[in-house]
């Protein structure tokens, strides 16, 4: 799974590049995101502007990368499409997340 | 319903569908789709990924679309990763149909599951991040996007069935 990092001031921005989180996917992205992540200093926003479908399989993969951060480490979501908010909401893991409509909101707001 | 299921050809991940009005901008009753593909979690992606694109080039809007399509993810994921699938047996069929509501069918020849494995579970504890489950939540979701889920064992086949007005 293709994802790309960039710092912007003290946030990590985790761009998905790919189509799909889902249940092939789990172990890819969970390592993926375990590099991607390491030693980033405080908050980390994953993009998933691109990412048009998210099953209950990637979703768990993505809290398990919320659940095994570093200290001081805050993962919030952004940029997430119709079908995979639907997921969130139903799970009502849109309460756990941080989420932000656009990445320029996300890098805006404060910690 | 007139003749509009496709006849089985038991070549794997291949997809027969006859869409009958492609000319109207809404859903059209009769719509039919029809695929094999075999029981792994890849030929799930593939088969899911086809399947949305047809509802949406059967007139279906991207969001109903999407949500089929997730409910069916969820199904056909649920049948790989519990079914319990003889050698050779590991051949999944899903067909989906549209009217009044929609019915989206999976079946495979694997051994009978229980009932109750279908059986909406109550939700998962949602409360602060220590202790959140990592899965789970696959049930839910199909239970929350359906009007009914129903199995059943018919001859040596285990038959799901989910009516949905997505």
């Amino acid at each position: 799974m293709l994802l790309e990092a960039e710092d912007i001031g003290a946030i990590r921005v985790v761009h998905v590049l790919a189509e799909r989180i889902d249940a092939a996917a789990t172990i890819e992205f969970k390592d993926a995101m375990r590099a991607v992540t390491a030693g980033a200093p405080g908050r980390i926003l994953l993009n998933l502007g691109q990412v048009g479908f998210v099953d209950s399989s990637g979703l768990g993969a993505i809290v398990a990368v919320m659940k095994h951060l570093e200290a001081g480490q805050e993962l919030e979501l952004v940029r997430l499409n119709p079908t995979v908010d639907t997921v969130f909401r139903l799970t009502r893991m849109d309460t756990i997340f941080r989420i932000h409509d656009t990445l320029d909101a996300g890098i805006a707001e404060d910690a | 319903m007139p003749e509009n299921a496709a006849a089985r050809t038991g070549a794997q991940d291949r997809t027969q569908n006859r869409i009958q009005d492609r000319t109207s901008n809404r859903p059209q009753p009769g719509v039919v789709l029809f695929y094999t593909l075999p029981a792994a979690l890849l030929s799930v992606r593939e088969t899911c990924r086809r399947f949305e694109a047809d509802l949406i080039g059967a007139g279906f809007e991207a969001a109903p679309a999407g949500r089929v399509a997730l409910v069916c993810a969820e199904a056909l994921n649920n049948v790989v990763e519990h079914g319990q699938h003889a050698e050779g047996a590991g051949e999944l069929r899903l067909e989906f149909s549209s009217g009044r509501r929609c019915r989206l069918r999976i079946a495979d020849r694997g051994s009978p599951v229980p009932a109750s494995v279908f059986r909406k579970p109550a939700p998962p504890v949602i409360e602060g991040k220590v202790g959140l489950p990592e899965g789970g939540f696959g049930l839910s979701i199909i239970h929350s996007l359906s009007d009914e889920v129903r199995y059943m064992r018919r001859g040596q086949e285990n038959v799901l069935d989910i009516v949905l007005a997505p």
